[in-house]
Order: C-alpha cells, then structure tokens, then sequence
C-alpha cells in the first residue's frame, strides 16, 4: 500500500481497463459473478439455508405419501381406524416440520443476505474514501447514493428469497420426479409428457411474440420519454399555450405503446395460456393413459392411485420457479457500482513523502483530460504552467468551459494529472500524503455541504480540538456569529439536511469559518459568491477577506471586477492560458481579457426595463 | 367524464378493488367478465378431477370396464379443451382491456398533471411523478391483467370442489372448509402485523439509511477536513446498526409468512382424521371417505401456491396508492372559454396574501404596475419577491385578494387569454428534443422564417445559430447539437421575443456566466423586455434605478414603494441600506485587503 506503483496516466491504459467501456452491460451472468466474492460473508448461511431448503421440500412430499397409503389401503380393503388416525397425525407432523424447516431456512438466509449486503454497502464506502473525488460529480454521487438506498434494498429481498425459495423448488420438482420414476417409469413418462409438449409450445410463443415485443418496448420507450418531455417541459408548454399540441402527442404516444402492447399481446396469449393449462393439467396425460395401461395389465392398482394423488401434484414447483425466474433480473443490482467503484482509478499514495516547504503552488506542464471518466476524451487542460508566489492572490478567468474549475481541483487531487506536474512548497503533490494535503488546503466552491448535525458540529471537523474562542473568532471573522447567535439554540443548532435550514449566503460563511478554523496556508474559491443572494453578499465578502488574508489564493470568478486587483490574472481558453498578467497589463494586450471586461463593464449597466432606457443613461445614473 | 378526479372530493385511492375499478374506468366491465370466465375456467380445471374420483370410486369396487376408462378420457380432454377456450378468453379479455385501461389512465391522469398549479408541480421532484407513469402504471397493468385473475382462480376450484362436497356430505365438507374459514381471519391479522411492522422498520431503517447517505454527500468534506477515518466508522457503524435492525426484524417477520399457509395446510391431517371417524363411525361410505381423500390436497393446493402472488398483489397496491397521491394533488380552475375580456395590460395586486405549505409568504400585498411600465421588485432572499411573479403566472393562486390583469382576475381567464399576455422567462432553460427552429417557434407555429430570424436576431442568437452544422434545422440536445448554457438560453429568449406578449415576467439572472455570455444575454433581454410592462425581480443596480416604480419587500410585505430617487432620499430606509450593501458588494474586490474592508465598515453616503 505504501510503495507506488508507478502507473502515471489515466484509468483506461490499466490493466483492467478492457472492461472500463462495457459498465452500462451487466448482464444476470456478470452480475451473478460480481457478487459472488460476497457470497463468502454469509455462504454457511446460504448452504445451511439450501439444506434446510431441501429438507423442507422432502417433508413436503409427506401428506402426498400419506394420502396416497390411506387411499391405498382403502382400496386394498386394509384400512382401520387407528392405522387412519396414524396418517392424520403424520400429516401433521410433515406439514409442522415443512413450515418449521422452511422458517429456519428463511431465517438462515435472511442473515446471510443481511451480512453480504453489509459487506457489499462498507466495500462501497470504503472505496469512496479512496477514490479520486472528481468521481463523485453530482451526477455519480446522487447515482451512488440510488444505488445504496433503493437497489440494495431490492436486491435485499432477492438475495434473502432467491436461496430458499429456487432450492426448495427445485428440490421439490427433482424429489418429485424421481419419486414418480422410482414406483413406475413409465408412468412416470406418462405424467411428464405435459411437460414435453408446453416447453416447446411455450419457447415457439416466446419467439413469435418477439417481433412484436421489439415493437412494443420501442413504443413503451418512446412514450415514457414523451412523458418526461411533457412534464418536464410543462412551464413553458403552459406558458407558452402550447398544452394542447403536447399533450395530443404525448397521449398519441401513449395510446400507441397501449396498441403495439395489445398486439404483441394477441401474438403471445393463445401459446402463453396453452402452456398454463398443460403445465396445470397433468390429469390429461395421466388419467386415460394410466387407465389404460392398467387396463393392459402394465401397472397395478395401487401404482394407478399413486400417480392420481401424488403425480397431479409435480407441476405446482415448475410454476413456482418459472414466477422466480422473472425475479432474477434483480442480481445486477448494486453489482454495476461496486464494479464500477472497482474498475475506479485509486490514487496511489506515498507514505514517505516530503513536507512541502512554503505554500508557493507551481503548476508545471500540466495535461488532463476526464478519460474514461465522463464523455470527453479532449484534454480539458493544454501544457498549463504557472507559478502562484506564497501570500499571493492568483485570478482565473475565462470563458465557460475553459477549464478553470478542473484546474481548481487538480491542485487539491480531485483527479491526477494526465502528464506534468502540480508542486506544492517545491514538492509533487502526488508525493504528499493526502491528509496533509488536505491540512494545507482549504477551498469553498459554489455550493456547500453541510452535515446533518449541529453547527458547532459542523464547524469543529475542522480542528476537533478547538477551543471556544478559536470557534467563536473564526465565526466572527466570517461574518456567521451574529446570524448563528440568532438561532434558536445558537451553537447547537442543526443545520438540517444538507444545512437546509440555512440560506445559501448563510451556508456558504459557515463554510469559510470552517476553512478559517483550519487555517490551512493555500485557499483555493470556486465563484464561492455565486450561489449567494444579493442581501449576503456583503457579509460573504467580508468573510471572504479574513479567509484570504496572508494566504496563498487561487481564484475563480465570473465577475471580473472581483478579481482585477489580484496579483496574478490568468485567462483560460479552450484549455490554454492565452494571457496572463495584472489587470492593467491585461487590459493594455487588447486581447481576451480585455474583450472580456468590455463586456463585464457594459453588462453591467445595462439595465433590464421596459422603458426606452438605453444603456448610456443608466451609466449616467449608476455610480456616483 | 375526464374531470372525474376534479369533481370528486374523497381520495382516488380507496382500497385495491374499489381503485382498480376506478382506474379501469369504462373497461372495469370487461375486466369482470375476464375475472368471471377465470372463475370459470377454475372451476373447469375440477371436472376431470371429479372424474377420477369416480374412477377411483370404481376402481375399489373393481367395477370399472373399458367404457369408463373412455368416457374418463373423453371427459378429460373435453374439459381440459374448454378449460383452454374459457382461460384464453380470460386472459385475452383482461390483458387486451387492461392494456388500454391503463393506457387511458395514463392519459388521464396526464391531463390531470397538465391541470395541476405549476408551482405544485415544481415543487415535487419530476422525477417521481415520472417514475410513476412509467414503474407504478406498468405495475398496475401487471397487477390487473395477471394477478387479480390468479388469484381469482386459484379460489375458484376450491369454492367448487367445497360447494361439490357439500351435496355429498355436509359435515366433512365444513370440515374441509373450517381450515379456510380459519385461514382468512389468520391472514388479515398477518397483513396488519406485517404493516405495523413495515412501519417500525420503515422508521429505523430511515435513520440509518440516512446516515449511510449523508456519508456519501459529505464525503468530499470529509475528505477535505482529513475527517474521512471518523466519517467512514460513523457510516460503518449505520451499516452494521442497519443489519441489526434487520435481523432482528426478521425473526418477528418469519413466524407471521408461514402462518397462513400452515394454518390451510393443516386441514389435510384434520380432514383425515374426520374422514376416519365418520367413516368407521358408519356416517358415510367408503367411497366418500375416498372422494374427500383424493380431493383434499386439490382445494389446499391452489392456495398454499398463491402465496407467491402476494408479492406482486402488494406491489399493484402500492403502486395504485401512489398514482392516487398524484390524481389526489388539487387541481387548478381555469375556465375552458373566455368569460371576460382583459382591459389593458394593467397588472395589479389587490391584497393580496399567499401562504406556501402554512407558512406566510406574503401579506397584504397591494399595487399597480401600470402598462409599459417597469416595476422591480427588491428584497432580502425569501421576502417573497419570485412569488410575486409566480402569482401572477398563477403558478399558485393567493388565499386572499386577487391579481388582476385589465382589470380581470386571471383566475377568470382561461389559460389561453392569461398566456397570449405573459411572458416568463425561466432560470433553468429547457428546450425540446426538435430544431432550433421549432424550439423558437414554439410559442407561435405559424411564424414566417423571417419572424424566426428577427427573434433570433434580437436574442442575439442568430449568429451561433447560423454557425451551427444545419443552421436553424439543427436539431437540439441528444443526438443533436451541443450548445452551451448562454446559447440555450438566448435560443429560450427568441422563443420568448418571437412570442411578443404585452407583459414580462423576470427574475433577473444573477452573474453565474462568464462576461461574454452574461452580456450577450443581458441585450438580448433587452431587446425582449422593449415596448413591455416588465415585472422584475431584480438583483443589479441599473436595473433597479431605471425602473418605473420600485416595490421593497421585506417578510412578506411591502415596506416601501415609489421610484429610485424617491426611496433613496429616505434616511436609514430599507430601500437606501439596501442599495448601499449592493453598491458596495459590487465594488468588491478579492484580496483588496483588510484596510479597504475596515474604512467600508462604516459607509458615507
């Protein structure tokens, strides 16, 4: 773990990159081997589970035995009353230990399947600790969070249900069968004949209907994104008079699933039933067949009754597993993520690495593209190479898409860069332990997370042990101890999930006092203003001031007035710096920059009215 | 016949059944008759066996000849073929109308989303609302055409073969039924313990399904503050409570699944049992005593099997529950013809209070804003100033007062009348999966491609469209163009220019863009808001100071109103501190160092 493998690059050139592109297929089978190396947490159950499972379908076939001797022995004229009162209470004594046997069973299978998925959910937590965080974008991490609640349930009950259930059926329909053969083979042919004849009528159903079930999954997909379309569309269709058009195509989709479904189900039915009533009708085969070998003398009376009372019943288990097969779609669930968390880039981490000396940051020759991580294979970031002075602020601008956030992160280790390098003091961030890394850096992006407790709780994960009055100085720094104060329970307030019982100004100078409480040397804000209401602004600029003074900042912001006084102004384009310098040096290229404050100062006087007020009057008005 | 829901005050959900004839509608019919003939095909599936009973019967008294083996033979095939016809017409009827039922449901209850406030639709997650047309519909389609018949038929040959033992022998027969009867009361005190006991663990699992998420959100934090170790015990830890909670769950949940099951099961013994001692008690013959042998596991079976129907019965409940918590959401009123006529463009508010979910957003809020006019609303974040604007779009209608446009309450204008004269222009853009073309044309379908233009011109949009692969027939989203959010949003903007009603409704987009961009769009609404009376929501300074009339909101109410040079001169005024906090945070610069910060603390105006 400590060693560095030296694997510099991008997931997609390891090993294991091969199976990187196929993660929307997993199939029951992929499925079924992803999860088998959990099975191991709760095998003993699972096996203890499939032979109670099995005991329990042998003690099943008892009340049929039972039947079958006392209908025997009524017809062989040797009944009495006490040998009757025996079956009676033999029968119960099956029928006790089947439901005993099947409860323990289930019991057994429900704790085994509870210690795989427990192992299942901490693999998937411990892996999220390891990962880079640029895996966790929003998209991934609501992805994570669906597949930890919702899937795992499901595949909870399918995993507790699946062992007990199939080995029980299976169990029942072998026993069954063999029992048949074991008193009459040929009998035995003669009750599974109906079998013979539905698979076959069943697989041509299957293969018939399949024209037509393409059409009507087509048409189910189309009329399920034509009601996302509707609904989400629905303010501006509203809005812009446009309900009726929409929804008459909307509901022209849905009656076309409705019709291509009617028609594959016209296709399907006639086969579909003809397979029910055979697979439930054994008696066809068995009552004149069996009449008339017992006619010709082939099998004795009591064999006859046998397969009257016992072999009308081998079917039922068949049914029973052709309703669980259709369950078994359930396996890939919660396998796709800890495949995918798997397949995963881990970043590789010194332990005996060197202390950054000074919290100088230089960026040197850095390449990086989100390769087989999101769509893009372009490289988001072009031989970027900088130097930010300790103390010193570093502004970078440009348009949408440049690639200032992803720049941002890589100098905390969201991701590793694709070829170059980020040094921190003088050294590789990639030879500095990640917890220290994390104790030099501090950054507030646009949008806060907040822990579901205390705000006192919330703050001290930045230094456990911090006193009071460092909690309290860093909250006054950021401009959060009088809105905090004015809690109900002050300190002990909880935030509410995700701090939802904070506004976004609010929220986002709890999470300067945090970084402040850290006092980590390098800052790095991603237009930490931007989510802010207009009436917190003030005050998240203030907090902003304490956070950066002394510190070595790297800034994002769309606002360029906010950063023209930084010491350093980079301009970022389609991945390249294309200028760099201070505001006035920038402005004197004529360039981008100077393009792009043109812009940010006409913007903002232009005034959004009705009125015939062009932008020069506002300008006349504005700033005196 | 489509306003059912509206015109009815009690819940949609009612039960299962009742629900499943509701949302059956006009085809509820055919599925009862799918549901009769399945009982009959039940009962068909009990001739044959009746059939061997009698030759069982023959067999013991070894009378039976060769002419009874036919006619057993014949009996059976001609039963099992009519067993056939009656379940293909059973399954050909209830899957054929429950089909088309549920398709119709879905357009229902569309019709009854496309009815609902907008603000009641926002504040859902579309997401669900979705998930129910396409998961919770095709459910109820399952649920309808597969598993209300099976279980209807597996009670058939039971209630036949019991109703059948009946004329042979009462007593025996209600032995037969006893374990039934028994079984029915044993399985309603399951199912409640069952629910009271989903409850208990839907709460404990909560809590530590919670906590297992909250790791997931807050592991970047976490991360951040080197707090991943404390984090990743914590998150352990709610795994492991979790599998506690369950295991001991199951232990309660085990004994109750078998219960029913075992307590059917057991009328096998005590049928025996009471054959034998009716039988050598002299009650009955012999060849009873055979008949209630043979049959006894043919009326147990059937419904010991349908336990594996349970599950999907339970699934098609839950799913009718939530389709009715949609067709439950109160509809919006909204006349279908024009009762009046606006007069003018006049936008007036006329005491108007709104509460959202119980809490008071806004009181007695009152004024004009006149024709052509600009009215910028200002305030603290959640003043109610958005509101303002939804109330106006009637994304929620006010509890008390009324807005009016010329005059009229838009709640007497029909939807038509209300939106040839507004215009919203959303924050999130959405644009349709058709060409840019269409997307701009939207509003208007007859539009020439010269007006197309012109809009998109004004919006600012012309030229990245012309530079697009196919120009204006590019198509838009997946499989189409990629456009950045600025160009999204002026494509929305041509939409709204090319649409040219009297009355915009704004909240003013706060910088999240880069310069060029935000400027781009900033002309480009502009040009829109022209000639208009606009209703502002606004964030800037120029804006602010070029409105007409300037409402000030604070906790729900109006505190001030006029225009800008008025407000400002009103010393230590809501207005005049307002505007000195926005000039000074947009003065600000980062890093411009605590000096500049402290001499701000104390402005001058």
């Amino acid at each position: 773990m400590a060693s560095v493998t030296q694997n510099p690059s991008d997931p997609a050139a390891s090993p294991d990159g091969a199976s990187v592109g196929q993660r929307d297929d997993i199939n029951l089978w992929t499925g079924f081997r992803l999860l088998l190396p959990f099975a191991r947490y709760g095998w003993l159950g699972f096996v203890a589970a499939a032979f109670l499972s099995a005991l329990a379908a042998l003690a099943s076939l008892g009340p049929f035995w039972v039947l079958y001797q006392a209908v025997d022995d009524i017809v062989a004229g040797e009944a009495s009353l006490d040998s009757m009162y025996r079956y009676a209470a033999m029968a119960a004594i099956f029928i006790a230990a089947q439901y005993l046997l099947t409860a323990v069973a289930d019991w057994t299978s429900h704790r085994a399947a509870f210690a795989v998925l427990e192992q299942i959910r901490l693999r998937i937590g411990r892996r999220l600790g390891q990962v880079p965080l640029g895996f966790l974008t929003n998209r991934r991490s609501g992805e994570v969070q669906r597949t930890l609640s919702d899937d795992i349930e499901r595949l909870e009950l399918f995993l507790a249900h699946l062992v007990p259930d199939v080995v029980s059926a299976i169990a029942t329909l072998v026993f069954m069968v063999g029992w048949l053969f074991i008193v009459d083979w040929r009998m035995a042919l003669v009750s599974l004949a109906v079998v013979f004849i539905s698979l076959p009528l069943m697989a041509i159903g299957t293969s018939r209907g399949s024209g037509k079930l393409g059409e009507y999954t087509r048409s189910m997909g189309r009329m399920n994104a034509s009601i996302v379309e509707f609904v989400h569309a629905m303010p501006v269709v509203r809005t812009f008079n446009g309900t009726r058009r929409v929804f008459g195509e909307t509901k022209a989709a849905i009656d076309d699933a409705a019709r291509y479904e009617a028609q594959w189900g016209r296709e399907f039915i006639p086969l579909f039933t003809a397979f029910f009533v055979l697979v439930s009708s054994p008696v066809l085969t068995i009552l004149p067949l069996g009449l008339l070998l017992w006619h010709l003398g082939q099998v004795d009376t009591s064999t006859l009754l046998f397969f009257f009372i016992v072999g009308l019943g081998f079917t039922l288990p068949l049914l029973r597993l052709l309703l669980l097969m259709t369950q078994l779609a359930y396996l890939g669930l919660g396998a796709r993520l800890v495949h995918e968390l798997d397949q995963a880039h881990v970043l590789p981490e010194k332990s005996d690495a060197a202390r950054p000396h000074g919290a100088g940051i230089e960026v040197d020759g850095v390449t990086f593209s989100y390769d087989g991580d999101e769509q893009q294979s372009e490289p988001v970031l072009k031989g970027i190479s900088f130097t930010a002075e300790p103390g010193t602020v570093t502004a970078v601008v440009g348009p949408s898409g440049a690639g200032k956030s992803t720049l941002a992160r890589l100098i905390v280790r969201f991701w590793d860069v694709d070829s170059g390098a980020i040094r921190l003091g003088g050294v590789d961030i990639r030879d500095v332990p990640i917890p220290q890394l994390m104790d030099q850096t501090a950054f507030v992006f646009q949008e806060t997370f907040l822990f579901d407790e205390t705000v006192e709780a919330n703050l001290r994960m930045a230094k456990p042990d911090a006193t009071d009055a460092e909690v309290i100085a860093a909250t006054k720094a950021a401009r959060a101890h009088e809105f905090i104060s004015a809690m109900p329970q002050g300190y002990d307030t909880p935030v509410g999930e995700s701090g939802a019982r904070l506004s976004g100004g609010e929220r986002q100078r709890l999470a300067v006092a945090r970084a402040l409480l850290k006092d980590a040397p390098i800052v790095i804000l991603d237009e930490a203003t931007a989510f802010a209401d207009p009436e917190n602004e003030v005050a998240l600029q203030a907090a902003l001031d304490s956070l950066v003074a002394g510190r070595t900042v790297i800034v994002i912001a769309h606002r360029l007035s906010t950063v023209a006084g930084a010491d350093q102004i980079l301009v970022l384009e389609e991945g390249r710096i294309v200028e760099r310098g201070r505001h006035e040096e920038l402005l004197e290229q004529h360039g981008l920059y100077d393009r792009m404050w043109e812009a940010f100062s006409a913007a903002s006087l232009i005034a959004l009215s009705g009125g015939a007020t062009d932008s020069t009057e506002a300008l006349t008005g504005g700033n005196d | 016949m489509a306003n059912e829901a509206l015109n009815t005050s009690r819940p949609y959900y009612a039960g299962a059944l009742t629900t499943t004839w509701r949302l059956m509608g006009r085809r509820s019919r055919e599925l009862k008759v799918a549901i009769a003939l399945r009982f009959l095909q039940s009962m068909c599936a009990g001739i044959p066996i009746l059939f061997l009973v009698w030759i069982v019967d023959r067999l013991r008294d070894q009378t039976l000849t060769a002419e009874h083996a036919w006619i057993a033979a014949g009996v059976t095939v001609a039963a099992i073929a009519l067993q056939f016809a009656v379940w293909f017409a059973s399954n050909r009827i209830a899957w054929i109308s429950s089909f088309f039922a549920t398709g119709d449901a879905r357009s229902t209850t569309l019709e009854h989303v496309q009815r609902l406030p907008l603000g009641t639709l926002r504040s859902r997650t579309t997401g669900d609302v979705t998930a129910t047309f396409s998961t919770d519909f095709e459910m109820v389609s399952q649920y309808v055409s597969e598993a209300v018949p099976a279980l209807i038929g597996a009670i058939g040959l039971p209630i036949f073969v019991v109703v059948g033992l009946v004329f042979i022998d009462p007593a025996l027969a209600g032995a037969v039924a006893l374990s039934l009867v028994v079984a029915g009361p044993v399985f309603f005190w399951v199912n409640s313990q069952f629910k009271s006991l989903a409850l208990v663990r839907g709460d404990q699992v909560a809590e530590s399904g919670g906590r297992i998420l909250e790791y997931v959100r807050g592991i970047a934090v976490a991360r951040a503050f080197n707090r991943t170790d404390d984090s990743l015990s914590q998150y352990s830890q709610a795994v492991r409570a979790l599998r506690n909670i369950n295991n001991r769950l199951v232990l309660r949940l085990l004994p109750l699944g078998i219960l029913t099951v075992g307590v059917v099961q057991m009328g096998v013994p005590a049928v025996i049992a009471f054959v034998a001692y009716r039988w050598f008690g002299g009650s009955i013959d012999v060849g009873t005593a055979l008949i209630f042998l043979v049959l006894i596991l043919r009326v147990y079976g059937p419904i010991v099997a349908l336990a594996g129907h349970f599950e999907l019965l339970r699934l098609g409940d839950a799913a009718l529950e939530r389709i009715g918590r949609i067709m439950d959401l109160e509809e919006q009123a909204a006349p279908e013809t024009p009762r009046v006529e606006p007069q003018g463009h006049d936008v007036e508010f006329d005491s108007v209070t709104f509460a959202y979910e119980d809490t008071p957003v806004l009181r007695d809020v009152s004024f004009v804003a006149r024709a052509g006019s600009t009215t910028a609303i200002v305030g603290p974040s959640g003043a109610g100033k958005s509101t303002v604007l939804n109330l106006v779009s009637r994304f929620w209608d006010p509890a008390d007062g009324a807005v009016r446009i010329g005059g009229a309450d838009v709640r007497d204008l029909t939807h038509q009348q209300l939106f040839e004269r507004i215009t919203v222009v959303f924050q999130d853009v959405y644009l349709f999966r058709t060409t840019v073309r269409d997307n701009i044309a939207f509003g208007r379908p007859e539009a020439t491609d010269a007006e197309i233009e012109a809009a998109a011109r004004a919006a600012q949009a012309h030229e990245f469209i012309e530079a697009l692969p196919r120009g204006y027939d590019t198509l838009v989203g997946e499989g189409g163009a990629t456009l950045s959010g600025g160009e999204r949003q002026r494509i929305s903007i041509a939409r709204a220019v090319l649409k040219d009603s009297p009355i915009v409704l704004l909240d003013e987009p706060t910088s999240s863009l880069d310069a060029l961009n935000d400027q781009a769009i900033r002309a480009a609404l502009v040009a829109l808001l022209r000639g208009k009376t606009v209703l502002v929501v606004a964030h800037r300074l120029p804006t602010i100071q070029a409105a007409d009339h300037i409402l000030v909101v604070d906790g729900g109410r109006i505190v001030q109103q006029g225009a800008h040079e008025g407000l400002i001169e009103q010393t230590g005024g809501r207005y005049q501190q307002l505007w000195l906090d926005r000039q000074r945070a947009s003065d600000w610069r980062i890093g411009a160092a605590s000096a500049v910060v402290e001499s701000a603390a104390e402005p001058t105006v």
